[in-house]
């Protein structure tokens, strides 16, 4: 198997793990709960490799990506009412990429905002419009890689491992009053929406399309979503442990994606934090091309478009328009002073809302002997996706209380 | 009625006090920030623009945070008109200070 295959994993991985949402929510719960919710990270990660690998393998052998599926599993209207909410989503979380992009190039560069997200928008349109596939996901895929400066940073400070290797054990910290406890329970919620966020599912299913996935990769697809997740997980927590380390006793509850560049430029100086800066960057606009592609990707698949990378431009005109209004809005969206950190906290919310419908119709496909014949869901992939469908089925209930008693996080 | 009018006081009282908390850890937490930048800025060589667009998001959250504090007399308000008129690369240390003084007040806050 060719190294290189594994890009697609990756970059859904690292867009995925360490888009913007999770370099706040991560340093965040680091700083708050020190290792306490690690092991949310690893269960959850647990929890996509599950699925995501599910979805690659539906995607190879039923030849079917996940809103094909969503609109013959759950009818039309409810197919309807998951493409809106969706979509509504996948834009709101794409906008915080561009938001993202922009201001981690305003501290790159010093200038204006504004300036950095038009332009973003310029260069993320023109990679998706002339890269093929297989090259964007390498491009972004590879080069956020950089990302691996936060963890080299963890080994610098030397923290206490054997304190890190505990919070892999479930747990709720003891001596936390009532309303820690709510927020501990609204990060816990938070972090399972961020790595299951839906648009990962779309980006990776399509991808595994636009790549022509058959029964020869299987195997490509397991190593993918293994070490491709593994891989974002240990990124994120990473974050979440150097947070806890110089961020907490400091008294800082980290705010914006600057902040977690800090956290390697602490141990590594100068050039750490450009190379923190600059994995940043690429591992945030892979998320922006990865919401914005599966925002277009399931408008194509619900409506029977033309669709994918892998044909030109013109060959799939309604695909092509769809995601480049689909950037444009969500350039507006940040034009018009929205600030990306209060569109992080919506993208969350609304994600784990779309959740459940997003994975039942995977779910019930990846079992059916019609479909998938011998490479249907064994025991313990039934057992485990479902298991992991409740837990989100929890976590979606549960979210719009834990998300008003604690002001989004904040108190 | 008069039980309605006591739980919507209580739920309001409750609000409010959300809110300031939430104000105040705003407030320390982007003062501690602007306290890192500042220490790192000097000892890491930090580039410019990095350092200048770190103090300035954090002074911003420091207005917005003052904005939502109710009493303007209280000392959580003092110290935040203080630290507003401080410049760009006001001292770490007392930033710091300020910092853990925002500390004690927002951990009185939650515990009364």
């Amino acid at each position: 198997m060719n190294p290189l295959e594994l890009t697609l994993g990756i970059m859904t991985a690292v867009g995925g793990f360490v888009d913007i949402s999770e370099l706040v929510f991560a340093a965040q719960a680091g700083s708050s709960f020190h290792y306490a919710l690690i092991w949310v990270f690893a269960f959850a990660t647990v929890g996509m490799m599950v699925l995501g690998e599910m979805s690659g393998r539906v995607a190879a052998i039923a030849k079917q990506p996940v809103f094909n599926l969503m609109r013959h599993r759950l009818g039309l209207k409810l197919g309807l009412v998951t493409l809106l909410a969706s979509l509504v989503s996948n834009l709101i979380t794409c906008a915080a990429e561009v938001g993202g992009i922009a201001i981690i190039l305003h501290l790159l560069t010093g200038a204006g905002y504004r300036l950095m997200a038009v332009a973003s928008v310029v260069v993320l349109i023109a990679t998706i419009w002339v890269l093929p596939f297989k090259w964007i996901e390498r491009a972004y895929g590879l080069l956020g890689l950089f990302m691996i400066v936060f963890a080299i940073a963890l080994v610098k400070i030397d923290p206490p491992w054997t304190e890190i290797a505990k919070g892999f054990v479930p747990q709720v910290p003891h001596g936390l009053s009532d309303k820690e406890l709510v927020t501990f329970a609204y990060f816990t919620v938070a972090i399972i929406s961020a790595v299951l966020f839906p648009y990962e599912a779309y980006f990776y299913s399509s991808g595994a399309i636009e790549e022509e996935w058959g029964r020869k990769d299987i195997l490509t697809n397991r190593v993918t979503c293994t070490v491709g997740f593994a891989l974002g997980s240990l990124l994120a927590i990473s974050i979440l442990a150097n947070a806890a380390q110089l961020f907490g006793p400091a008294h800082i509850d980290p705010q914006l994606p600057g902040s977690a560049a800090l956290e390697v430029a602490l141990p590594l100086g100068r050039t750490g934090l450009l190379l923190a800066l600059l994995g940043m960057l690429f591992a945030v606009a892979g998320a922006a091309v990865e919401t914005c592609l599966a925002n277009a990707y399931s408008v194509a698949q619900f409506f029977g478009w033309a669709w994918g990378r892998h044909k030109k431009p013109w060959e799939a005109p309604r695909f092509t328009i769809a995601w480049i209004v689909l950037m444009l809005v969500a350039l507006g969206i940040v034009l018009a002073g929205v600030d990306p950190m209060k569109l992080v906290e919506y993208a969350i919310l609304f994600s784990i809302l779309v959740l459940p419908l997003t994975y039942l119709p995977l779910l019930l496909l990846a079992r059916d002997r019609h479909f998938m014949r011998d490479h249907r869901n064994g025991l313990l992939a039934n057992l485990l996706g479902w298991a992991f469908f409740v837990v989100i089925l929890i976590a979606a209930v549960a979210a719009i209380p834990l998300f008003i008693l604690t002001s989004g996080g904040q108190t | 009625m008069r039980s309605i009018l006591l739980v919507l006081s209580l739920l309001t009282a409750c609000s409010s006090r959300s809110e300031q908390l939430a104000a105040l850890k705003q407030l320390r937490s982007a003062t501690a920030e602007w306290a890192l930048v500042n220490a790192q800025a000097v000892r890491q060589h930090l580039p410019a623009a990095y350092v200048d667009g770190m103090r300035q998001a954090a002074r911003k959250q420091i207005r917005q945070a003052a904005r939502s504090l109710d009493d303007p007399h209280s000392d959580a308000a003092r110290r935040a008109a203080a630290l507003q008129a401080l410049p760009p690369d006001a001292p770490s240390d007392l930033l710091s200070r300020e910092a853990t003084a925002l500390k004690m007040t927002e951990d009185q806050l939650e515990s009364a």
